[in-house]
């Protein structure tokens, strides 16, 4: 039997926010997708909630709803921060952390009483260190796995801090509860359909039998059953650590002229490339990220036919697709490139190699003796005309 | 030296000059003289050379054609032949990929100059009117021109005023090939040096060749045609035939209208006819009312209302006698303007009408009008700022700031200086942004098909202007109505209207219903006392034309429900007349006035002194400022186009000292001024409104008479002021039943009977139309549905989501019962399963439960998921009013009934609403402030926010929300309306019982009231 918490700071971008800004707290504060009336609402928090706002929504919508709205740009880097922070802090109670999504994390505390005390303390203490650490109200679920705990976690938000569901209890604790406390059932097609038939419980559904539920469900039967019953056999797993390498770029003043990103472009290649050098370490493909001034992204893998660490080569490939990335006319904020699944450069050269290059040799010599300039007089000593219009210092 | 080759912004999206623009360079390079042409169009050509000839510029007429093989040759028009195939090129140029200028020119370069530098035509189309074109550059082509013998001319294209206009060009490109400019491909740029040299710029470029600059004057010379501008073109007149066929079909027609001929009669006949026949007008009318005739319900309409001919026709239906109009302001010997003749069709038949006249005339001797669709200001910076590669939002808070400062000189320095903008961070590319953003506001951007305008011509139509097709397949003239007009093309507007659907929807209805027979063309309800009372009581939403609430406000003030008022009604109220609708009022209502001037006594008795109707502007100039009848009517015509500007102040110099030699006092010269240009924007003449208080009376005689048929079709035709759900209230206050849809019982369309409405299946959102028809065809064959069971056997190709549609709206209440709709959805889902298993092989799962339904015990739908599910399938509630889920809360609150505000004029009550439609209106000082009409469960009311209150509110508006709203109530001439203090969410309103009771009290007994339970 594991002892599974489920730990939900709810809106999470939205409380994030509130948290950072104080003239943001008890004022109903979204975070959107843009500041348009078709941008789409991503969180909103729990006084934008009471006027009826929620997830989803169109804000033109919303702010018909509310007025005085606050309305925030997206800003995933600070979020992705905090869950990386909320993470870090709760991993000092067991090494089984699972982040689920923003403001979710399970952590499976199984055979941690010996050295922590009993698990519901150390819950306690978790909520505690949350609030005083970030200024987040935390709500924890407690039970035999992360579905019920989840539940639990969401159940337990408007009246308390803690839910401790009993082992053996699960249905008891399920079978009450409206049907859109299952996770990934709110706001779904599923949701739609179990509310047409009627079934408006968690046990209404977990008594029809599986036979009949597929019948009128299909493919998705058995998993919501199984969510109905409590089941759920998965484990917590935390994150792999991955070797990987990642450049950015942000315009200081944001650019749709192609010529600029084009440089830029073969800027962050350049510096991924020498640091790939560095590993002695190629890769086989690529990927680069673009998000655009209205924080709309863009994202593409450029595939190389070996692999390879010589920017000349990776900017050839990419020279190839950039209009189907850079598709759209709005300017670019901010451009990154990514390198991962790392493979070790292998000194001996392919016997049959896909690419036919007699400037491979040049090409290598000219990175080689680049990369040592830079590394004595830093990289503006030398640079290719091609990055000449980009700020260097600004990005990266 | 003459530039031959000047491109104008009908280029499109590649001249960057404005026909002003254009003029003003001419000048300024010292020119006299030009050719004008666009490429592969004539779309600007009568304004163009209207603009030249105003800046005392003369215009020789060409185009460019160009095509696939990238040939490029310049043709410029000598005369008539000349004009024609030009026109016929341009046409085929639009037919299709497979136009080929070394093919197509064979035979159609008689009457044309030729200019090209493309040595194919030049050795194929050699004559003494083709000549080499020369541009920067064109060295070896001199050469080869001078070895073979041809004779070149300096021709440098001329699509921008100087080099500077290059990077608007660009900004034009990048627009219209939805790019950036850094990725704009060198090919689709027009070279920088395209400008307008003068001849010394050409000397430089072609130093070699100055003889080629003389022959300019050359080509100049011969190309003497320039386009007509006081001709009517229209299939001629066999005259005699044609007249006494007219003559024989009016007298026939004056037979049936009138039974007994008076003299009187016969004197207007024979008046009108004489003319027609003098203008040779004889075939246009038998031609409109051939048209007209394959319609049982039109509405004649314009000023062709005004005449005998047309009612005998019954190409209009008001009687011109007896409505005192003047067959003047149609059809009059001196006049030189077309004759304009609309006509109205039910909106669903329209294009059944227009095909009917293209098969009738042919394709190649009619076409129909064009729209130029042009670049707003608005649109024009936010497509110029999309290329800079602006977001949305960053565009919109731009744009939503600038509404009020359209016409400036220098928009940015305005915008940089202007005090209400400072907050507004206009740092690079926005300086450039707007700078082009303007210049391209009005700029044309492409044809689109005007509503109705159709012309027919005597020669195929390609002869008289070069046509096209228009995306939707139609097809178009290259001009719109203005130029068409000019050119001398007469257009007959065939235009679609929905209450006139509504009204034949209703008169079938009420045959079928009643056995009651009533032609359209007789129905003349003038004296009808319920259909007056109903008028006078502006209880006309849902009639045509007299059911916004601006116009019922007035009719409860005037308090007539006779016909001559209303057609004054229904003229008044437009857009710059506000200041004379009250007084006009207050005159109505006894109230004395002094004729503006003794000389207009009689002109303007019959409207109290004021001027109305559009020909009011003609007779006032002619009789008060010496105008002569041409004048007064251009003056008229004026008024309601655009770009009048600078002709309005010649008119209005003119006025005002013709009127002062008449010893007109110069206030009430001034008063008159005003008075005219309040017909600016959108009027009416007196024929027109009368043609459409007709209609209108014959709705609101509907409504009055067969108010259920009347809802039913007003919300199935659509298209009405207000919502559906605005509709659906009226049936309500009407005292009409208004019934869920139902399986056996509702139409596609809405139906109505006796005291119900039956809402039809048209009002299931998300539902195919493919089923709803399958539904209707099988239950019309087979008979009705007994069961669900029955129904899913019979229509087993229905999707299960359009079943589950029909299942939420409450359609099979009537046979299984409103509790079992959650079965039936079982039902449903396990049925479709079992059919899309039926050819599979069975599985173990299936193996016994084949033919029995599952069905859990699950009881009803909760009352608040079926509330739901009928505002998701049907758009909003229908069984009850939206405001009734909150009678718990009313219970508790103290307010005024809708229907009981008369007695609380003058106090400052609180009311109850739910946002029916609004209209935003501007003050003097440019402040926004909304008439907004609310109801409650009792009845519609008017009120008004001032720019204040507005300001502050007007975010919280919208028609998802009840409100309370306190504010003080006011009757002027009868009409009740409130204004707007505050307002709150009606949900959020904090009930105290404590506060509420006292102060029921002090309301007088029998107005504090809660709202009826649901359902009563």
């Amino acid at each position: 039997m594991k002892d599974v918490l489920h730990i939900e700071v709810p809106s999470f971008p939205a409380t994030v926010e509130q948290a950072v800004h104080s003239s943001y707290r008890d004022r109903p504060v979204v975070v959107a997708s843009g500041s348009g009336g078709r941008a789409i609402i991503l969180s909103a928090s729990g006084e934008a909630r009471q006027e009826g706002i929620h997830r989803g929504m169109l804000l033109g919508q919303a702010l018909k709803l509310e007025h005085r709205l606050i309305v925030v740009d997206s800003n995933p880097e600070l979020y992705q921060r905090a869950m990386n922070a909320i993470t870090d802090q709760v991993s000092r109670y067991s090494p089984y952390v699972e982040p689920i999504r923003y403001g979710q994390v399970a952590i499976d505390m199984t055979g941690t009483t010996r050295l922590l005390g009993r698990i519901k303390d150390s819950a306690y203490r978790i909520h505690k260190d949350i609030r005083e650490s970030f200024r987040l109200t935390s709500s924890i679920g407690i039970s035999v796995n992360k579905l019920v705990s989840s539940v639990a976690a969401r159940y337990i938000r408007q009246y308390a801090e803690l839910f401790d569901v009993l082992p053996g209890n699960e249905r008891t604790f399920l079978d009450p509860l409206e049907l859109k406390m299952l996770p990934g059932i709110g706001h779904s097609t599923d949701q739609v359909l179990l509310e047409e038939l009627n079934l408006t419980s968690i046990g209404m559904l977990a008594a029809v039998p599986i036979n009949k539920l597929i019948l009128v469900i299909g493919k998705n039967a058995l998993t919501l059953h199984q969510k109905a019953l409590g089941i759920d056999l998965s484990p917590v797993m935390p994150p792999e650590q991955r070797l990987e390498i990642k450049e950015e770029y942000t315009f200081s003043e944001d650019s749709n002229d192609d010529n600029l990103i084009m440089g830029v472009v073969y800027y962050l290649i350049e510096s991924g490339c020498t640091r790939l050098r560095q590993k002695n370490m190629k890769v086989n493909s690529f990927r680069i990220f673009c998000r655009y001034s209205d924080s709309k992204i863009a994202t593409r893998t450029v595939r190389l036919p070996e692999a390879t660490n010589k920017e000349y080569l990776m900017f050839y490939y990419t020279q190839k697709i950039f209009e189907l990335l850079f598709e759209r006319r709005t300017r670019v904020r901010y451009l990154s490139i990514g390198f991962e699944n790392l493979i070790q450069a292998a000194q001996q050269i392919s016997l049959f190699s896909k690419v036919i290059d007699p400037d491979a040799a040049k090409h290598g010599d000219l990175h080689q003796a680049m990369d040592k300039l830079r590394a004595r007089h830093g990289y503006p000593v030398i640079r290719f005309g091609l990055t000449g219009p980009v700020m260097l210092g600004v990005g990266s | 030296m003459i530039p031959l080759e000047v491109h104008s912004h009908y280029s499109l999206l590649r001249g960057t000059l404005s026909p002003k623009h254009l003029c003003d360079f001419m000048i300024k390079k010292g020119y006299t003289q030009f050719a004008i042409a666009d490429t592969n169009n004539l779309y600007g050509m009568i304004f163009l050379y209207q603009t030249a000839l105003e800046r005392g510029l003369d215009m020789i007429i060409g185009a460019t054609l160009d095509d696939a093989q990238k040939r490029k040759a310049v043709l410029l028009v000598k005369d008539n032949t000349g004009y024609s195939n030009l026109c016929r090129l341009i046409s085929q140029r639009h037919a299709g990929e497979s136009f080929d200028l070394l093919k197509h020119l064979t035979g159609r370069l008689e009457g044309l100059v030729m200019l090209t530098q493309d040595r194919d035509l030049l050795e194929a189309y050699q004559s003494e009117d083709v000549y080499v074109s020369l541009q920067s550059g064109s060295y070896s082509l001199y050469h080869w021109a001078r070895e073979k013998d041809f004779p070149s001319v300096a021709n440098i294209p001329a699509y921008m005023g100087s080099p500077k206009g290059h990077q608007l060009h660009r900004i034009m490109r990048a627009i219209n090939l939805n790019t950036k400019l850094s990725r704009l491909p060198e090919e689709e740029l027009i070279p920088i040096d395209n400008y307008l040299h003068s001849r010394a710029e050409t000397l430089d470029v072609l130093p070699f060749a100055e003889e080629a600059l003389e022959r300019t004057m050359e080509i100049a010379a011969k190309c003497q045609w320039r386009p007509p501008l006081d001709s009517f073109i229209f299939p001629d007149s066999n005259d005699n035939r044609d007249y006494q066929e007219l003559k024989n079909r009016v007298y026939l027609g004056a037979q049936e209208r009138y039974g007994n001929m008076t003299d009187r009669i016969r004197d207007r006949i024979e008046h009108e006819l004489k003319t027609v026949k003098e203008k040779r007008f004889s075939n246009y009318f038998l031609t409109v009312q051939d048209i007209v005739k394959q319609s049982p319900i039109t509405c004649g309409r314009g000023s062709a209302a005004a005449s005998i001919v047309a009612y005998t026709l019954k190409i209009t239906h008001v009687d011109p006698i007896r409505h005192n109009l003047f067959f003047e302001r149609f059809l009059s010997p001196g006049r030189k303007d077309p004759p304009d003749i609309d006509v109205d069709f039910p909106w669903d038949t329209r294009d059944e009408i227009l095909q009917y006249t293209f098969d009738t005339y042919g394709d190649s001797h009619s076409a129909m009008i064009c729209n130029h669709v042009t670049f707003k200001a608005r649109a024009a910076i936010r497509e110029v700022a999309k290329v800079f590669g602006l977001t949305e939002s960053e565009i919109g808070i731009v744009t939503k700031r600038l509404s009020h400062l359209w016409y400036v000189s220098d928009p940015f320095e305005e915008l940089a200086n202007n005090p209400l903008l400072s907050d507004l961070d206009l740092k690079d590319p926005w300086p450039e942004i707007i700078r082009n953003g303007f210049y391209l506001a009005g700029f044309p951007r492409h044809l689109s098909v005007h509503p109705g305008g159709v012309v027919l011509t005597p020669q195929e139509i390609r002869n008289y202007v070069p046509i096209q097709r228009a995306p939707k397949g139609v097809q178009i003239i290259q001009w719109e109505k203005d130029q068409a007009e000019d050119f001398g093309l007469i257009k007959i507007d065939l235009l679609g209207n929905r209450s006139l659907a509504v009204i034949r929807d209703i008169l079938a209805d009420v045959h079928e219903h009643y056995g009651v027979d009533i032609p359209y063309w007789k129905l003349n309800p003038l004296e009808d006392l319920r259909t007056q009372e109903l008028i006078r009581t502006a209880r006309t939403m849902g009639c045509f034309y007299v059911e916004s609430p601006a116009t019922r406000q007035l009719l409860s003030k005037m308090q007539t429900g006779d016909y001559e008022n209303l057609v004054i009604a229904s003229s008044i109220i437009r857009p710059a007349a506000n200041k004379w609708i009250r007084e006009f009022v207050r005159r109505l209502h006894g109230g004395d006035y002094d004729p503006l001037h003794p000389l207009l006594d009689e002109t303007l008795k019959e409207t109290y002194g004021i001027m109305v109707y559009q020909e009011d502007v003609t007779r006032v100039a002619m009789r008060l400022a010496g105008f002569d009848a041409d004048e007064g009517n251009e003056l008229r015509k004026v008024m309601s186009k655009k770009h009048k500007e600078a002709k309005l102040r010649d008119y209005c110099e003119k006025f005002v000292s013709g009127a002062r030699k008449n010893g007109v006092e110069d206030s009430i010269i001034e008063t008159l001024w005003e008075m005219i240009m309040s017909f600016s924007g959108y009027s009416f003449c007196k024929p027109h409104s009368a043609s459409y208080a007709l209609v209108s009376f014959k709705s609101a005689y509907l409504k009055a008479h067969y108010p259920a048929e009347f809802i039913a079709s007003v919300m199935t035709n659509l298209g009405g002021y207000y919502s559906t759900f605005g509709y659906y209230s009226e049936a309500r206050r009407l005292g009409l039943k208004v019934l869920l849809p139902s399986i056996n019982n509702s139409e596609i369309r809405h139906t109505g009977l006796n005291d119900w409405v039956q809402i039809g299946f048209m009002q299931l959102k998300g539902i195919k139309r493919t089923a709803l028809e399958y539904i209707v065809a099988e239950r019309e064959s087979n008979g009705r549905f007994l069961s669900f069971e029955s129904f899913l056997r019979r229509m087993p190709e229905l999707d299960q989501s359009d079943v589950r549609i029909l299942i939420k709206a409450g359609s099979f209440d009537g046979v299984e019962g409103i509790e079992a709709r959650p079965s039936l959805m079982w039902q449903l889902y396990q049925s479709r399963a079992n059919q899309q298993r039926r050819d599979k092989p069975v599985s173990l799962l299936d193996l016994n439960e084949r033919d029995s339904y599952y069905i859990p015990d699950t009881g009803a739908y909760s009352e608040k998921t079926m509330l739901i599910h009928e505002a998701d399938v049907l758009g909003f509630l229908i069984s009850r009013h939206p405001l009734s889920l909150y009678a718990k809360l009313l219970q508790h609150l103290t307010y005024v009934r809708a229907c009981d505000l008369r007695r609380h004029v003058g106090k400052e009550i609180p009311v109850i609403g739910w946002l029916i439609t609004g209209k935003v209106v501007h003050t003097k000082n440019d402040e926004p402030m909304e008439f907004i009409s609310f109801e409650d469960t009792t009845a519609i009311y008017e009120t008004v926010f001032f720019p204040k209150v507005y300001r502050k509110f007007c975010r919280m508006l919208s028609n998802a929300r009840p409100y309370l709203l306190r504010g003080l109530v006011e009757e002027d001439f009868g009409a009740i309306s409130l204004t707007v203090r505050h307002i709150e969410f009606l949900d959020k309103v904090k009930v105290s019982p404590q506060i509420g009771r006292p102060q029921a009290k002090m309301l007088p007994k029998g107005n504090q009231r809660t709202l009826p339970p649901p359902n009563s």
